[in-house]
């Protein structure tokens, strides 16, 4: 084991290995950062040229590409309140205030190492967890994914605890919008009102860019000003001293970090959760263990760092479910399972036994990537004054913004009525904002709202109406049972703590 | 208050005759789900109705204040229904470097800075999308109706 463990680290003593995973690392923060092009668009291309490649520096390429293209998405989250990504959306919430309040050097730099260590970890629990992924995988079926899913719906009210009916009916108006659509079990178009564009289901992304870049995007034209005033935009050695702030309070919150790592990798783990839903869910987490919940949307760093951890952490159990059992933990580990078959290497218990060495190769170069990408992103951030495109004019920033959003919603799934989502959803977040409803909570109801149904229905069907009392659904039921009552049971204790005092 | 009435008001127009018409769904499977979600949110938007009619004024989720006059939001909605038109009409190409060399002269700038914003804007979408990418973009009606596209 410690041999195939050394040889994953040797192939990248190969030049053109190296070289690959660097090219891929560069991609990866170009597409993150331009919305038009997502992450798995750009695998979609590249996948059918790493069949020529030698199969090390193909796979190292995709690798780089999954890797790092979410932190390159993070970096226009909190510069422009623009997801370049879907898992970059959470971390907007309180990214892009930092970035008015003139903290945007600070965001970047929690951000950065908070996702680049956070892909470390769920690379040494990757390794750690080989031998208990089988069964921990096996063991969750349907209905506990389903529990897993409810768990995260319990947060829509954690999300919004200062106005918690106006949080509850954004998060199940989400859940309902992600009902619209044809359902494939039963045949039944629901709430299309005739219309194509409805009946494919709506697409995460034209929902996102209109609810929070197109609602920022149509403020920030309104009022004619920049996103920061140009007085407020730190550059050179202020920046660049930001930026290390930013990375110390990663350190000063270090149990957060780690407690949203091993959530998101834990999420990671399991086939079929989106990275959108392992980010909500550790901001969510966050909140709700704060002991000042409302700080959160209006600017900290604990903000950042949780959804970061989680969305890096996430693909060091994605890569491990992938290679160990076969199945995809993520959408982007389908397109390495593609590149693994190209090469005619199957995924599975076997490849542990007989190319394990590949195995280590393929972790080693997501830990490279992120090491490697994080170097990268920290010069692009610290040293080519990238935050000072939020001082530009909103007569220049609008326009460009504005296209890249609308490029990618279409460029998504190649259809016009992706635009005229985006314009809907872009007066409904305008709407939300003005009137103080949740988007974030409305956004999170529509990610788990797509898996909810689903679940549901083949528990129901698979395992009948006690489905819930699976031993597995009983730990999930548990960890919720304990996680809403560590609160009341905190405070229960302070109160006793302050009785037992004499005055 | 009846702006802020509207909101949940609305919702519980169309939720509750969206609900309804899942309710006429042949299988239970299909209208289940849409009814609990819907009859849920009914409720709480009738909770929020009645929190709103009566004046209490719940506490804001921490979004920006100070937002810009509604006049100026509905100037910007018309820019983007221009825009999407625009890319109907022309196609993504030209309807992008329209827009956003009229966007950008609308607001003050110069004609040069204001035509190579537009120009640069596709070219740079032509190159990274088209050529790179190899994404096909929307050609736009008239293109198609002329036999361009």
């Amino acid at each position: 084991m410690l041999d195939a463990f050394l040889q994953g680290l040797v192939h990248y003593a190969d030049p053109a290995a190296l070289g690959f995973l660097v090219a891929g690392v560069s991609i990866g923060i170009f597409i993150g950062i331009v919305p038009a092009i997502g992450g798995l668009t750009a695998m979609a291309l590249l996948l059918p040229l790493t069949f020529g490649m030698e199969k090390v520096a193909g796979l190292s390429l995709l690798m780089a590409i999954t890797a790092i293209s979410s932190t390159g998405g993070s970096i226009t989250s909190i510069l422009m309140n623009i997801p370049g990504e879907g898992t970059s959306v959470a971390t907007m919430l309180d990214g892009f205030p930092m970035t008015q309040k003139g903290e945007a050097g600070r965001a970047l730099g929690a951000m950065l190492l908070s996702a680049s260590l956070g892909s470390l970890l769920g690379v040494v629990l990757g390794f750690v967890m080989i031998p208990v992924v089988r069964p921990l995988v096996m063991a969750m079926g349907k209905p506990e994914l389903f529990l897993v899913i409810v768990l995260g719906l319990s947060l829509l009210a954690v999300l919004s605890k200062e106005a918690p009916v106006k949080g509850l009916i954004s998060g199940f108006l989400g859940i309902f919008i992600s009902l619209i659509g044809f359902q494939e079990s039963t045949g039944v178009a629901r709430l299309t009102f005739g219309s194509t564009v409805l009946f494919g289901k709506l697409d995460l992304i034209p929902v996102t860019m209109g609810l929070f870049a197109g609602a920022e995007l149509s403020e920030l034209g309104a009022a004619g000003e920049s996103v920061v005033p140009v007085e407020r935009v730190r550059a050179g050695r202020e920046l660049r001293r930001q930026i290390h702030q930013g990375m110390r309070d990663v350190f000063a919150h270090r149990w957060l970090w780690f407690r949203s790592c091993v959530l998101g990798y834990l999420i990671g783990v399991i086939p079929g959760i989106g990275g959108g839903a392992a980010t909500f869910v550790a901001y969510g987490m966050a909140k709700h263990t704060s002991r000042d919940p409302e700080r959160y949307g209006t600017g900290c760093v604990e903000g950042v760092i949780a959804p970061e951890a989680a969305s890096n952490a996430k693909e060091g159990g994605a890569l491990l479910t992938t290679l160990a059992l076969g199945l995809p933990g993520s959408t982007s580990m389908a397109f390495i399972i593609g590149a693994l078959l190209m090469h005619g290497i199957i995924p599975g218990p076997e490849m542990l036994r007989n190319e394990v060495g590949l195995a280590f190769t393929l972790f080693w170069g997501l830990a490279l990537a992120n090491v490697i990408g994080g170097a990268l992103c920290y010069v692009i951030a610290g040293y080519c004054r990238l935050s000072r495109i939020v001082a530009l004019p909103s007569r220049y920033l609008v326009p460009v913004t504005v296209a890249l959003v609308l490029l990618g919603s279409y460029v998504t799934n190649g259809h016009l009525g992706d635009l005229v989502v985006t314009i809907v959803f872009t007066g409904v977040g305008l709407l939300m904002k003005r009137f103080g409803y949740n988007r974030a909570s409305l956004l999170l109801g529509f990610i788990l709202g797509l898996y909810f149904e689903e679940f549901f229905w083949i528990s129901l069907q698979s395992r009948g109406a006690l489905f819930f009392l699976r031993p597995g659904c009983l730990a999930v039921l548990a960890v919720m049972v304990c996680l809403y009552s560590l609160e009341p049971v905190k405070k229960l204790l302070a109160r006793r703590a302050r009785r037992a005092v004499p005055a | 208050m009846i702006a802020r009435a509207s909101i949940p008001l609305f919702l519980i127009l169309t939720v509750g005759a969206a609900t309804a018409l899942s309710a006429g769904y042949p299988l239970l499977q299909a209208k289940i789900v849409p009814m609990l979600v819907g009859g849920t949110l009914l409720l709480l938007c009738l909770v929020q109705l009645l929190g709103e009619l009566a004046g209490k004024r719940p506490a804001r989720t921490g979004e920006r204040e100070g937002e810009p006059a509604a006049r100026a939001l509905l100037r910007e909605g018309l820019w983007l229904v221009g825009f999407c038109a625009a890319i109907y009409l022309l196609g993504f190409l030209t309807g992008l470097a329209g827009y956003s060399a009229g966007y950008a002269r609308a607001r003050g700038a110069g004609w040069g800075p204001a035509l190579g914003l537009g120009a640069s804007l596709a070219v740079l979408c032509y190159v990274l999308l088209i050529r790179l990418m190899q994404t096909d973009l929307y050609p736009g009606l008239l293109p198609r109706a002329l036999g361009w596209g």
